[in-house]
């Protein structure tokens, strides 16, 4: 909590009264900032379990970036999101990272959002639809997982690209927690493996293995082990073709407990339609893998949402979205039924200095 | 002993060394280039003692560009960076450079070179700049590579870039780049005749352009540039806005329209078909891409200039 209103002050701050301060610094020390701002609204159609929601912002974030000196150089990062109704600021990074130490290798220390998956290590602002998959919200905790982390990435300067992540985080606790958590009996631990090839009519494709691990206080093992990929045909400003997808499965052992493993994917191909107007479909995929029903036999128990998302964006700082969402739940091999509909919308943008973006 | 193996350590560590820097000083240093211009000057002026690639393939508006991990590979094995510089990449040059992580070749390290740090920048703006401009480059107009003169007063820089990562080749390439320049100016003077000849000079050479990318073109050619089909630079015109530019420019009787090949195609057949002109869409970056016609420089300043007279017959017909 005193973080919390130690980050608000400095925002408030920041923002009202040292701006000129700011300025300075941003001459002198090459601070840079920005804001960005997620509006998200969400009205059920056709609901069973849930209750109609508001519209809300449901996040802001203020960055400063700047290098710290030759060697090093600083994030730090506060984010507002609502929680009961009220946005309570609270630090999302701080972060010291090198380019520079050890050639070809990159070192990221502090608190930050760990370098894996893909949504994990984009901010939901740029995320490419509105709402966040069900593999992302039951393995990352909705927005990513972020954590006191030590990091390295490797990058090798060979013909085939080839980057190597390893890195282990506090692990007191995984995803958002308002307490400080107990020991792990293993922290959080993680990598990711990426390469890269080129695709017909000038495409690219980018995908990585990934692997998390942690053993909690209680014994509880949670293992993920998961693929990311992103495909990306670009045209100047416009990417008339996007694929974007992950899959993972989450491996979770407890003491004197059977084992419990669960699927979940997402897949999300966007075509741009005219100059700034983009439509894309995203269909999620969720399944425990180890259910079974009262007599003991294996039953499998999926759900499914799709997404149809039809995005406008007059600049790479600005964004608005609509979509429309089907929930559907599948039992044993039953034809799937649609529990939920909703419709969605989106503004964000972003002022300030908002660094380029990873692939 | 203890004297005799301080010495077989040394002759040891000296040799490791000496086998290290004779190897180092074998291989050719690597200049990696953002876009095919600069590579083509840096090949023209470094000759066959470095091997130069371009990280572009000439067919990108490198405005916009993805942080490729392709592009990272490459320049982390380059001995010497070059971007246009005056903020054209820097919307994905920064990253590539940091994933790269490599000292020597991060901005202020002795292998970054900034072809942008050695040219007086036009259209730089006067008052403070912020996004509801569009997107204005701060630093000026970095479009100078289609200017001979001013690309060949920019490629200096990767001169002293090779020279400060292998100090041994020093001095090396002054007689290429003098002989670079001269055939720059030559190549720009036979070119701004070839236009006398086809009457654009004075009233007949003022142009419209897309985006403000020929403003250095220009200035070699002794061309002006009325107006622009963008509104705001970098983004996409309205029909409104192209109407207002077609009825200028056919008012003014002004019968030369460019635009880049990146420029989006739907804009320019809309302009097309609103004014009754032709636009000369032409190529502004050299590419060895397969069915390219401008492989080399001269052949890209060449074939804009063609472009130039012919669209400029073809409309002064239609305006008659």
């Amino acid at each position: 909590m005193r973080i919390k209103r130690a980050s608000a002050f400095a925002l408030a701050c920041s923002v009202v009264f040292f701006a000129p301060l700011c300025s300075a610094l941003a001459d002198t020390g090459g601070l840079k900032t920005f804001v960005a701002v997620d509006l998200v609204g969400e009205a059920f159609v056709r609901s069973k379990v849930v209750s109609p929601r508001e519209v809300e912002v449901r996040g802001v974030e203020v960055f400063f970036l700047a290098p710290v000196d030759p060697l090093f150089d600083a994030a730090v990062g506060i984010a507002a999101h609502p929680e009961n109704g009220v946005s309570l600021f609270e630090l999302h990074e701080a972060t010291l990272s090198s380019s520079k130490l050890i050639p070809h290798t990159q070192l990221r220390m502090g608190k930050g959002f760990l370098y894996i998956g893909k949504l994990n290590r984009i901010h939901q602002h740029d995320w490419p639809f509105i709402d966040s998959p069900e593999v992302q919200r039951s393995f990352f905790d909705d927005e990513g997982v972020n954590d006191l982390l030590l990091e390295v990435t490797v990058n090798t300067p060979t013909s085939m690209p080839f980057e190597a992540t390893a890195g282990v985080a506090k692990g007191w606790v995984y995803g958002h927690a308002h307490n400080e958590g107990k020991r792990p009996q293993v922290p959080t631990h993680y990598s990711r493996v990426q390469t890269f090839f080129d695709l017909p009519l000038g495409g690219a494709l980018q995908v990585a293995g990934n692997y998390l691990g942690r053993t909690a206080s209680d014994s509880v093992q949670t293992q993920l082990f998961g693929v990311d990929l992103t495909a990306k045909w670009r045209e100047g400003r416009r990417v008339p073709l996007l694929l974007q997808g992950e899959v993972w499965l989450r491996r979770v052992k407890a003491p004197q407990v059977d084992r419990e493993d669960a699927l979940g994917m997402y897949l999300f191909p966007q075509m741009n339609l005219l100059d700034s107007l983009d439509f894309g479909i995203r269909f999620d995929q969720f399944s425990v893998l180890t259910t079974e029903d009262a007599l003991g036999e294996s039953i499998d128990i999926s759900s499914y949402r799709i997404v149809p998302t039809l995005t406008y964006k007059p600049s790479e700082f600005s964004t608005f979205r609509i979509a429309y969402a089907w929930d559907l739940k599948r039992r044993g091999d039953a034809t799937p039924n649609v529990t939920n509909s909703s419709l969605l919308a989106q503004m964000t943008y972003v002022i300030g200095a908002h660094p380029s973006h990873e692939f | 002993m203890v004297h005799l193996l301080a010495v077989a350590v040394a002759l040891l560590s000296s040799f490791k060394s000496f086998s290290v820097n004779a190897q180092i000083a074998a291989k050719k240093p690597l200049v990696i280039t953002t876009t095919t211009d600069l590579a083509w000057a840096a090949r023209e002026i470094l000759g066959d003692a470095v091997e130069v690639r371009s990280l572009l393939n000439g067919r990108e508006d490198p405005h916009f560009v993805d942080v490729r991990p392709d592009y990272v590979a490459q320049v982390a094995q380059a001995d010497v960076v070059c971007a246009v510089g005056l903020d054209l990449e820097v919307g994905w040059l920064p990253k590539v450079i940091s994933k790269a992580a490599r000292r020597e070749i991060q901005p202020g390290g002795r292998g970054y070179c900034d072809f942008g740090s050695r040219i007086q920048a036009l259209d730089k703006p006067l008052q403070q700049v912020d996004r509801s401009q569009g997107d204005v480059h701060p630093q000026g107009n970095p479009h100078y590579w289609l200017s001979p003169s001013v690309l060949a007063q920019a490629s200096r820089e990767v001169i002293d870039a090779t020279e400060r990562v292998r100090p041994e080749l020093k001095g090396k390439f002054e007689a290429r780049y003098s002989e670079f320049k001269r055939m720059m100016l030559g190549l720009e003077a036979r070119l701004k005749a070839r236009l006398v000849s086809a009457n654009i000079t004075g009233e007949q050479a003022r142009f419209a352009e897309y985006h403000r990318e020929f403003s250095y073109f220009a200035r070699s050619f002794e061309l002006t540039s009325h107006d622009t089909l963008e509104e705001k630079p970098g983004l996409s015109p309205s029909a409104g806005r192209l109407g207002k530019v077609a009825t200028g420019l056919r008012r003014d009787k002004i019968t030369i329209v460019l635009a880049a090949r990146t420029a989006p195609t739907r804009v320019i057949q809309k302009f097309e078909e609103i004014s009754g002109l032709k636009v000369g869409v032409v190529s502004v970056s050299v590419s060895q891409a397969p069915g390219s016609d401008v492989e080399t420089y001269p052949q890209l300043i060449e074939k804009i200039i063609d472009t130039l007279i012919a669209v400029s017959e073809k409309n002064a017909a239609k305006l008659r």
